[in-house]
């Protein structure tokens, strides 16, 4: 008869998984522990320099997402001292950026709405529907009783945020409208093959041929994240167009028409079609799945241009700091078969955030976010944060620690989930900007930047259509309808030298006849206002 | 004798017994092909490993040049400090360490029990019992209703929704039924005939035999576990409470599921806001992730033995 | 006499009735140890069900599943009357398809090949390497494969030295599926040996004695013993892939899908992803996946019915 066969053993071993199991559960519950210090005290009576007094304090859950790093713990030691100087309690949840959108409406259909929820907003269908369903509390009010609030967003984007009603439901958050893409490049390669500085499109691609030839191993023209349209949309101004924006049609100035159908875009899409088919475009532009190859084809030294965020000009000098020869140059914007280029100006507005109709103290929370936006209030902390921790004093100067220096409880991921609301003047601080360049030595170089800045600034190409008006069509098949005519053409000019424009126009009419003329139609009808927005930059 | 193989262990009688009651000894030419055709494959497959692990002792800028290395350049220990300096991090170790192996231990009590009450087709009903496992192989309801059934049972943001949803996979079931189907009904009958109710049987007769299904079905369920990502992301909102996976993902900015919408302007202020993770520490928190993980197999190596055994018993 | 046919009647009415009582007594204790599985597929799987009406409802995220109104089969009409639909079906099952003939066979000799071998260090290394592609997420070992066969690639340059032009692979029409399929093949039939293996070291050596005995070859035992043993473990792996037939692989195929080859690799689900961005997200993914369901099933059955005949059990 079977003895009990490695029943010993058996056993054994389940025990000692078992003890495995419960030493990592307990060690967890442990550590979980000695990480949630105390609970902040409740404020003194006194009132401090800037602190917020009177009464309990002002406590209310905040759902948001985060760019950085999710790794945030509550009660550490910056969150304790906000908590303390505003005499608020924040109970807050942070969600990976990436997931953020699909998760919130997941939390909203099962009803669990936090007092204050970051979402995209009336810009995207879904919301603007829910807006006046009684999920979210009307903030007319509030924004009256509290300017300084309110001012954070420009007077033009308040109007689009009303629904029919002139309810307004959502706080969005600014964002600069001003997004320079720069065309950076090798100086010193250009200067070596005798190529000044471009100043038009042809001679641009003149400057390009001419490093092709002397650069054979390298690229001329790379790009980088975010895929060729979208990232060369500066230089696509000078050809008149805001790439992927509605723009009145050129027979029909009335008539605002999407990019696909616009001549402007469509001479610009084969026009970098055509540079890639002479080899002034980097091959791997809309193959290669890493975001960020041309960047760093760029920074390795093998392309000689390169259209990135105006940011990413500090990146560049750091990168080639060793390199004495090499020099980074900020083409300026180009003349071209448009006219004079300059920058495509974005809708001032990243997401933003809802109030719950359900949330107990919205008086208690506006008041927090007006102390965060006050002068000798709680302006200076939500600027600046903790001196020696988050900020040192150099020659008077208030300049910020860079977070590889920081301690654990003051690094940015431990701060970026409190933040709320900054004033519009600060979204591009040139002062904090040039900070920045001198600290990390090169203090030369801010003057060029700024200057460049300010030149692409000068002619703005917007995108005509308002974000917050929708066509029925659109919402029923729009998206079905690009996908079935227009979404491979479109996307395989760049991939497939052979489309040329009688192939796309065919693409289009399919595209038009099948709806897409409804929706345009549609879209300028609910749209009485065809003028160039202004957003006040 | 009996007893020695009973253990089930590499020990050399065992092995000796394999090797002469197995397959026949191959030609030279034909056994020197057969390792030439592995020793390829298996090249094959170590390359991603050696180039994800040298990248992960490089400095991002030494990457950047050659992507392709399989041996680290510019050594550095930076990705792996920036790592480990995250608070979350140990703490969801432990937590992964937890519901895998507590985890992976209630599935194969629940999937064992269920399997062996599937593989007696005499029993009435039984084809309803296997429909009723089947379906939801097939059909499933989607996030919100699951997302407001965890909300109703409040396992939202605990760390037993991360056991309690997939406590069965239909799949590994079916799988142990047949090979419970495998096992000889002598062996059964003769130890009901000794008096063994259900329970004894199954711990004594069906368990020993099935060591190889047990294990792979372990290891199906427990490397689930462990590379389960969605779960904790979705269900837990307290990243204390993450699991390994969760809190690697977030330490990544994967980029390119933002790439979708990175063409629209909208997302214009997310990119300039965005901090894209240096190559080596991505590739070092695929290292953190994956290695443990592939350290556990070869352990489970010598429950793949259970011919000798059968061979021993109808002796 | 009336009395005894009518005692008779209800007697031969109450027979089966009482045997199969008999037996559902005789076995309680086999439906005890399936309650635990039965409750949980009745909580986590059959009590969500509800949600499927989804795919029947315009559904409005703030009335709620329940009380959303009922649109018919709209949803299913608006993905079926696309003009992309019969090419996406084309590409799904096609695909689906090819994975299935080449990426079935891939394991099992794999398998096979391995248990041929004496050296356990050998066998136990090979096993650990050829796993650990499979632990990989597609975002990673696509970007592997692109540093291979991309426009700067490996491929390219083994190419150009060989005097030949370079080709961009991942852009290629004609090369899409075949790149899709052994990329996929490449990374999985480490692990998906591990089944097979487990079945191989359950046959009982004492048959390879008879076939020895009986004057069998190498490949004859490998024949009659080996494959045999593995019979039944193939069969319900082949039935269950091809429950999966409409899906295609999204994480893969999407990584690798660029305008280009939107031709041959645009599947149901990628289609499916994209159109949910812009809204209706949810009722047409559902109707997708309840769509994906039926045929799954009928595939199961039909398969089943086929290897039944064929005298192997795999799901029934």
């Amino acid at each position: 008869m079977l003895r009990a066969i490695s029943g010993k053993s058996f056993k054994v071993t389940l025990l000692s998984l078992l003890s495995v199991a419960l030493i990592a559960g307990g060690c967890t519950s442990g550590s979980s522990n000695s990480t949630e210090p105390n609970e902040p005290t409740a404020p003194s009576g006194e009132a401090q320099q800037g602190e917020e007094t009177a009464g309990p304090p002002v406590a209310f859950s905040y759902l948001r997402p985060v760019w950085g790093p999710a790794t945030y713990t509550k009660g550490g030691a910056y969150e304790q001292e906000l908590f303390k100087q505003a005499n608020v309690n924040i109970d807050v949840q942070i969600i990976p950026v990436i997931e953020y959108d699909a998760q919130v409406k997941t939390i909203v259909a099962a009803g669990n709405l936090p007092d204050v929820m970051w979402a995209s907003g009336p810009l995207d269908p879904f919301w603007r529907d829910i807006e006046g369903q009684g999920a979210f509390l009307p903030i007319n009010d509030y924004l009256e009783r509290y300017p300084n609030v309110k001012a954070t967003v420009s007077d033009a984007v308040w109007n689009a945020m009303k629904d029919e009603k002139g309810d307004i439901y959502f706080f969005p958050f600014s964002i600069h409208p001003i997004v320079p893409f720069f065309t950076f490049y090798r100086a010193d390669w250009f200067e070596e093959a005798g190529i000044a500085e471009p100043t038009t499109i042809e001679e641009l691609e003149q400057g390009l041929e001419a490093i092709k030839a002397a650069k054979p191993d390298a690229v001329p023209m790379t790009v980088g994240m975010g895929g060729a349209e979208w990232m060369f949309k500066d230089l696509g101004t000078s050809f008149g167009n805001a790439a992927g924006g509605w723009m009145p049609s050129p027979d029909n100035p009335d008539q605002l028409v999407p990019s696909h159908m616009n001549p402007a875009n469509i001479d610009y899409m084969f026009w970098l079609q055509d540079l890639k088919r002479r080899g002034l475009l980097d091959q791997e532009a809309g193959v290669n799945p890493d975001p960020s190859f041309g960047k760093q084809k760029f920074m390795t030294g093998r392309a000689a241009a390169y259209p990135g965020g105006y940011p990413d000009y500090l990146e560049l000098l750091n990168a080639f700091k060793q390199d004495a020869s090499a020099r980074i140059g900020i083409m300026a914007p180009l003349e071209g078969p448009g006219g004079q280029g300059g920058t495509r100006t974005v809708f001032p507005v990243d997401r933003g955030f809802y109030f719950s109709a359900q949330a107990s103290d919205p008086e208690g929370i506006f008041r927090f976010l007006d102390w965060t936006l006050t002068e000798g209030k709680g302006d200076d902390f939500r600027r600046y944060g903790l001196e020696g921790k988050t900020y040192k004093v150099v020659d008077g100067k208030k300049v910020v620690i860079p977070d590889g220096e920081r301690e654990a409880d003051y690094v940015s991921s431990q701060i970026e989930p409190l933040k709320f609301l900054d004033p519009i003047d600060e979204k591009v601080n040139w002062d904090d900007w040039q900070n920045n360049f001198e600290s990390q030595g090169f203090g030369d170089r801010f003057e060029d930047f700024k200057a460049k800045f300010e030149q692409y600034a000068v002619h703005q190409y917007p995108d005509y259509r308002n974000p917050t008006v929708f066509s029925p069509t659109n919402a029923e098949k729009g998206a079905i309808l690009w996908e079935d005519y227009m979404a491979q053409m479109y996307g395989s000019i760049l991939l497939d030298l052979n489309i040329n424009r009688d192939t796309y126009m065919k693409a289009l009419e399919q595209w038009l006849s099948n709806g897409g003329e409804q929706i345009v139609k549609e879209y300028n009808e609910l749209q009485p206002d065809k003028s160039k927005p202004d957003y006040g930059a | 004798m009996v007893n020695d193989i009973g253990q089930g262990r590499d020990n050399p009688s065992s092995q000796r017994m394999a090797a002469s009651s197995g397959l026949d000894r191959n030609p030279a030419w034909a056994q020197a092909l057969i390792y030439g055709v592995l020793a390829t494959l298996t090249l094959i497959c170590l390359y991603p490993m050696l180039n994800v692990l040298a990248i992960s002792f490089s400095e991002a800028q030494a990457i950047y040049g050659n992507p392709m290395m399989v041996v680290p350049e510019s050594f550095t220990l930076e990705a792996y400090k920036y790592i480990f300096s995250t608070r979350v991090l140990l703490n969801s170790f432990g937590i992964t360490v937890f519901v895998t192996v507590f985890g992976t231990l209630l599935n194969l009590m629940f999937t064992i029990t269920g399997a062996y009450a599937l593989s007696k087709t005499q029993v009435p009903g039984h084809k309803l019992m296997l429909w009723m496992i089947v379906i939801p192989m097939l059909f499933g309801a989607g996030l919100i209703p699951m997302y407001i059934l965890l909300k109703e049972l409040h396992l939202l943001n605990t760390i037993w929704v991360l056991i309690l949803p997939k406590l069965v996979a239909p799949f590994n079931m079916i799988l142990m039924r047949n090979f419970f189907w495998s096992i000889p009904d002598g062996l059964e009958e003769s130890a009901r005939i000794d008096g063994a109710g259900e329970l004894r049987i199954i711990w004594n007769v069906i368990l020993p035999l099935s060591m190889p299904v047990i294990a792979t079905v372990g290891l199906f369920y427990g490397v689930n576990h462990w590379n389960d990502f969605f779960t904790g992301l979705f269900f837990i909102k307290d990243n204390t409470k993450w699991p390994l996976q969760v809190v690697l993902r977030s330490i990544i900015i994967d980029f390119n599921m933002l790439n979708m919408g990175a063409t629209t302007p909208q997302a214009t202020g997310d990119m300039s806001r965005l901090v894209l993770q240096p190559e080596n520490i991505k590739a070092a928190a695929i290292i953190f992730a994956v290695v443990p993980i592939l350290c556990v197999y070869p352990f489970l190596q010598k429950y793949f033995v259970k011919g000798i055994m059968l061979g021993s018993v109808k002796g | 006499m009336n009395k005894t046919i009518g005692h008779s009647d209800r007697a031969s009415r109450r027979r089966p009735l009482r045997k199969w009582a008999a037996e559902v007594k005789k076995a309680r204790f086999i439906y005890l140890l399936f309650v635990p599985t039965c409750l949980y597929f009745l909580i986590f799987t059959y009590a969500p069900f509800y949600g499927i009406t989804i795919a029947f409802k315009d559904y409005q995220v703030f009335k709620g599943i329940f009380e959303s109104p009922w649109v018919g089969l709209e949803h299913f009409r608006t993905l079926f009357s696309s003009a992309k639909f019969p090419e996406l079906l084309q590409n799904t099952v096609t695909i689906s398809l090819y994975r299935i003939l080449f990426g079935f066979p891939a394991p099992i000799l794999f398998a096979l090949l391995l248990n041929e071998v004496r050296a356990v260090w050998f066998k136990r290394s090979v096993q650990t390497i050829t796993y650990f592609p499979h632990f990989l997420s597609w975002v990673v070992f696509g970007g592997i494969v692109f540093n291979f066969i991309g426009p700067n690639g490996i491929f390219n340059t083994v190419l150009e030295a060989l005097g030949r032009d370079p080709v961009n692979l991942t852009t290629s029409v004609e090369h899409f599926r075949t790149l899709i399929v052994s990329s996929a093949i490449m990374k999985e039939f480490g692990w998906g040996a591990i089944i097979y293996l487990a079945a191989l070291s359950g046959i009982d050596p004492q048959l390879y004695e008879a076939a020895k005995i009986d004057g069998a070859g190498k490949l004859r035992q490998i024949w009659h013993v080996t494959l045999p043993g593995m019979r039944s473990v193939m069969a319900l792996l082949f039935v269950l892939s091809l429950a999966g037939i409409l899906d295609a692989g999204f994480e893969q195929i999407y990584i690798f899908l660029n305008p280009a080859v939107m031709g041959p690799g645009d599947i149901i689900d990628t289609y499916v992803y994209r159109i949910g961005i812009l809204g209706a997200n949810y009722e047409i993914a559902t109707a997708m996946g309840l769509f994906k369901g039926v045929v799954g099933m009928v595939f199961i059955i039909t398969a089943n019915s086929l290897i039944r005949r064929m005298g192997e059990k795999s799901l029934w």
